[in-house]
């Protein structure tokens, strides 16, 4: 194993100014969809990644921290080019392509047809296929976190709790409710009415695509835990669509008050707050 | 200790420290039904601002609390309870808390004395048509 | 999940560091282990949601100790790592055991004095629930556990 891999090392040495002009030639046809910026940076890291490539076949070790240098630099340019918005294809050719251009260079620097070079070249195929696996879970992992902080992001932005009148707040939800959203709307919900003192929370669902009975379930529950505050929720905005599900469900939302839209929800909360403040407290004090 | 009770007009009024233990919460209902079978008050208005656990058993002591105080013509709300609680609550069970609710200590007397209208007025009171 | 199985002694999750162990008593010990439940999951970062529905969860585990085995004893402990924040709470006492776990943690089951909403409730505010049980010994483990 020590012989090929030091040879592909010295010819790698030898060569690398002509594997990394090369490798960026084809940059534009591997990656188009690079912007000019992450290009610039690709062919740094690239740069970066033939020396360490270079150094870790002239030590002649199938393992060690040589190739864990090699490994670590192939994520982190697969972690980029996954920031960058490149797809996983480019990204995995981008990595494979190396096997083209320093195969033609070991089939030249060889000599055609000796076992020497078949060995060489066995030599770079299991390092640059490793490096395409290494690569491909790293963008995949990438692009998760990317999803995940955009998941959070989106879980804070598409939640607020608008005071609208003295004592009553507006939260509009927009969007796909699962278990999880559900759960922090009703502690999102739960807090604001504490925060800003309001006995009444319009909850308006216009922009909730999909209501069932498993939404419905998280809506009386919210329901109820208002109630527990001494707050009441006016839900607006179901739409035909949702009403119908409902009923064909059996979803039973006696204890809700709703209304058809945000205007009629609007309306029912001043008059609850009109009879709420009416009575004859000075006669009993 | 037991936990205070005080008397507004005709509200009794009470307010539950952090660390309330099972015994001061019987307590509190034997107190607060003898106040109210003594006939100088029509409702109770139980403060829970500064709990900030309410388990089943406390749940249940003050639901039953409230269902004795209606059974002997009173009212009862409990009032102020932390979002946290309100959540924790409502994820335990349906109806854990089957009473009136107000959101704080004001809002409590108001609903007494609401209740207390519409139910037909003070108990010391004769209607006047 | 919910099981229950013969009991063995129980090891420590690898990692989990003991945060508190209350012995309980008297009524008061109920009180000082959801106050010490809170603290710890405060200290590991838990959300003021979580901490009160852990002190919930210590409050129904340590009465039942108290009242159906006169006394026990309540451990809390917490881990953080990386990806996640955890707690566990163990309850353990050498009452006569629960004799049908099915039905305690059915809701409105009980065995008398008016309790048993307690372990139904706990199943539904925590992660997962373990309930190992006979006569002389009673281990209720439960934890909750949350992405970072």
């Amino acid at each position: 194993m020590t012989e090929p891999m030091h040879g592909v090392g010295q010819i790698l040495l030898q060569n690398q100014a002509h594997v990394l002009d090369a490798w960026l030639a084809r940059l534009h046809d591997t990656a188009p969809s690079a912007q000019p910026a992450s290009l610039q940076l690709l062919k740094l890291e690239l740069g970066t990644l033939v020396e360490k490539l270079t150094a870790f076949f002239l030590t002649g070790e199938g393992e060690g921290d040589a190739l864990k240098s090699v490994e670590a630099q192939a994520a982190a340019i697969s972690a980029a080019c996954a920031r960058d918005g490149l797809t996983p294809m480019e990204t995995a050719t981008l990595i494979l392509s190396l096997k083209a251009i320093a195969g033609d260079l070991l089939n030249r620097e060889s000599g055609r047809g000796t076992n020497e070079l078949d060995r060489r070249r066995a030599a770079l195929d299991a390092v640059v296929d490793k490096l395409a696996l290494v690569t491909f879970a790293s963008f995949v992992e990438t692009r998760e976190e990317i999803i995940r902080r955009q998941g959070r992001a989106l879980l804070d932005l598409a939640t607020p709790a608008l005071p609208i009148w003295r004592h009553i707040i507006l939260m509009p939800l927009v969007g796909i409710i699962d278990t999880q959203r559900a759960r922090q709307v009703m502690e999102w919900l739960l807090e604001a009415l504490a925060r800003e003192e309001a006995h009444i929370a319009i909850l308006d669902v216009t922009g909730v695509p999909l209501i069932d009975s498993r939404v419905a379930l998280h809506l009386t529950k919210t329901v109820e835990a208002a109630r527990l505050l001494g707050s009441q929720v006016i839900v607006t905005g179901i739409s035909p669509d949702a009403a119908q599900t409902l009923v064909k469900l059996d979803v039973d939302l006696s204890s809700m008050i709703t209304r058809g839209t945000l205007r009629a929800g609007l309306a029912e909360a001043f008059r609850l707050l009109g009879q709420n403040a009416k009575g004859p407290t000075e006669t009993m004090l | 200790m037991r936990v205070p009770i005080l008397r507004l007009g005709r509200v009794l009024l009470t307010s539950l420290p952090a660390d309330l233990t099972d015994q001061q919460v019987m307590d509190l209902q034997i107190d607060a039904l003898a106040l109210i079978q003594s006939g100088k008050a029509d409702g109770l208005v139980i403060d829970i601002t500064a709990a900030d656990v309410v388990d089943s058993y406390m749940a249940r002591i003050l639901s039953e609390t409230a269902k004795m105080v209606k059974i002997m013509g009173g009212v009862a709300v409990l009032a102020g309870m932390q979002p946290a609680v309100a959540l924790t609550l409502v994820e335990m069970g349906r109806d854990m808390i089957d009473m009136e609710t107000a959101f704080d200590l004001e809002g409590g007397v108001a609903k007494v004395v609401r209740l207390v209208a519409s139910r037909g007025g003070r108990h010391d009171e004769v209607p006047t048509t | 999940m919910t099981k229950s199985r013969p009991p063995d002694r129980p090891e420590p999750a690898p990692g989990a560091t003991t945060r508190a162990l209350i012995d309980i008593r008297i009524q008061d010990d109920i009180l000082r282990a959801r106050q010490a439940s809170r603290t710890a999951a405060s200290a590991i970062g838990f959300t003021t949601v979580d901490q009160t529905r852990l002190a919930t969860v210590v409050s129904e585990l340590t009465r039942n100790a108290l009242v159906y085995a006169g006394g026990g004893v309540c451990r809390v402990l917490t881990r953080l790592t990386v990806q996640e924040r955890s707690v566990m709470i163990e309850v353990e006492d050498q009452g006569p055991g629960i004799a049908d776990v099915t039905g305690a943690l059915t809701r409105g089951f009980s065995t008398g004095r008016g309790l048993g909403l307690g372990l139904a409730a706990v199943r539904k505010l925590m992660d997962d629930l373990v309930i190992e049980t006979c006569p002389g010994r009673t281990l209720v483990r439960t934890g909750m556990t949350r992405r970072r």
